[in-house]
């Protein structure tokens, strides 16, 4: 229905365009240009109607996909960790290392 | 790992070599996913940012035409009106966007969030831990041998590790750090895919609903109302033009006629992409629940996305500057 009325819109938009470029009468213009004025606002108006009546089903997808973003970030951060354990690794051989050298030198 | 370093160095360096060669050996199996989901997420990434531009576009391009005709306009009094409210001084509606408010925010927000989606995708597939990981693993055989080192001192119990064998140990913490990475890496876009494949396919089914062509039948018309008053104005002002400044004007009336026939493929262009970013994450999830991450079907659809793209930043670059 509402693309119906747009379409028809459209095309009467289209044959005053036509009328106004083969007058060359200034009365006629000004008439012209009036009822494509009116025509526009008509079409602005369907249109933003269709627009409006889409925005809930927009809306809905939004927070969704930013919980998709957030799944793909926590599994980046987690694919993170494993560099973190072999630090944690190097870290502890490293405290190791150092109690065992005291533990040497306490013996010798 | 103490024990590691604490057994023979027969067994140590046998048991190192064995399960370097094991993990270099299930790695090499596996495909790397970085390609297709990146361009995935490369594609899907741009298709948000001409989705975006073209409803600013679309506002642009609505207040030029109003303007236009509001050129024609020669009452002061109707002028006045247009522009401003006489009691509270603010722009009318001439000068308003045609797309604000909730009704905007709302698509720009999905158009971002899609796209960081996208991006989030693609950094997942293609983020580099192997640099790290080898630095760690690099840190982890030399810690060994120091520590070997300190054992094997007077007083201690053990011989030191040799430098081959400190480079066997980092080369086995590396492959295996490296395979774990791209395990866990197939695993978690393979999840994320399967378990939002029905919300992208969601998202793309409203993105390429009739919107586009309400939007685009508007969209012409601007175009047609400005490429009639560039004619208009022409009629009324050839007289007094050089030759030079007519064919400039002409050509100027030329590319207003370009937009008035490129509109409408734009606008089925913006559709057929929307609905291809939802066919190529399809392709996606069906290669990855079969457990592959790459696929003939997911080359097409990103390869046909990817020419629906150019053709829409070829028109935009060409009349953004235009009126």
């Amino acid at each position: 229905m509402d693309a119906t009325i747009r379409v028809n819109l459209v095309n009467l938009l289209n044959e005053f365009n036509k009328l106004l470029v083969l007058t060359n009468n200034d009365d006629e213009e000004a008439k012209i240009r009036k009822n494509r004025r009116i025509l526009f606002v008509l079409l602005e108006e369907v249109v933003k109607q269709e627009i409006d009546a889409n925005t809930t089903e927009f809306r809905e997808a939004i927070s969704a996909l930013r919980e998709a973003r957030q799944k793909v970030e926590d599994a980046k951060a987690d694919i993170g960790k494993i560099v973190d354990a072999i630090r944690f690794v190097v870290l502890a051989a490293k405290a190791v290392d150092t109690i065992v050298r005291v533990g040497i030198g306490l013996i010798a | 790992m103490i024990i590691l370093v604490s057994a023979s160095k027969k067994r140590a360096r046998g048991a190192v070599i064995f399960l370097v060669l094991n993990v270099m050996a299930g790695g090499c199996a596996q495909t790397n996913p970085t390609g297709e989901v990146g361009a995935f997420a490369e594609a899907t990434s741009s298709y948000a940012v001409e989705a975006q531009q073209a409803y600013q576009t679309i506002n642009r391009v609505t207040i030029e035409r109003r303007v236009a005709d509001l050129a024609t306009e020669s009452d002061p009094n109707v002028l006045g009106k247009e522009l401003v409210d006489a009691k509270t001084l603010q722009n009318k509606d001439t000068l308003s966007p045609f797309l604000d408010g909730v009704a905007l925010e709302t698509r720009l927000a999905l158009l971002s969030s899609l796209r960081n989606y996208a991006n989030a995708l693609g950094e997942l597939s293609s983020a580099n831990y192997k640099k790290d990981i080898d630095a760690a693993a690099q840190e982890l055989g030399g810690t060994f041998q120091s520590l070997s080192s300190t054992l094997a001192a007077p007083g201690g119990s053990e011989t030191p590790l040799s430098a081959e064998e400190a480079g066997a140990i980092t080369a086995a913490v590396s492959a295996f750090g490296n395979a774990i990475v791209e395990q866990k890496r197939r695993s978690a876009i393979k999840e994320v895919v399967i378990q939002y494949n029905p919300l992208i396919q969601r998202t793309s089914r409203v993105l390429a609903s009739g919107e586009w062509d309400a939007l685009g039948d508007l969209q012409k018309a601007n175009y047609e109302t400005l490429y009639v008053e560039d004619v208009k104005a022409y009629q009324k002002e050839y007289p007094a033009l050089s030759n030079t400044a007519r064919r400039q004007r002409l050509r100027q009336i030329s590319e207003s006629y370009a937009a008035v026939r490129g509109a409408p493929i734009f606008f089925n262009d913006l559709k057929k992409a929307s609905a291809k970013v939802g066919d190529a994450h399809q392709a996606l999830f069906n290669a990855v629940s079969s457990n592959n991450f790459t696929s003939q079907d997911i080359v097409k659809q990103i390869s046909e996305l990817g020419a629906l793209l150019k053709s829409l930043s070829a028109f935009r670059t060409r009349f953004e500057n235009q009126h």
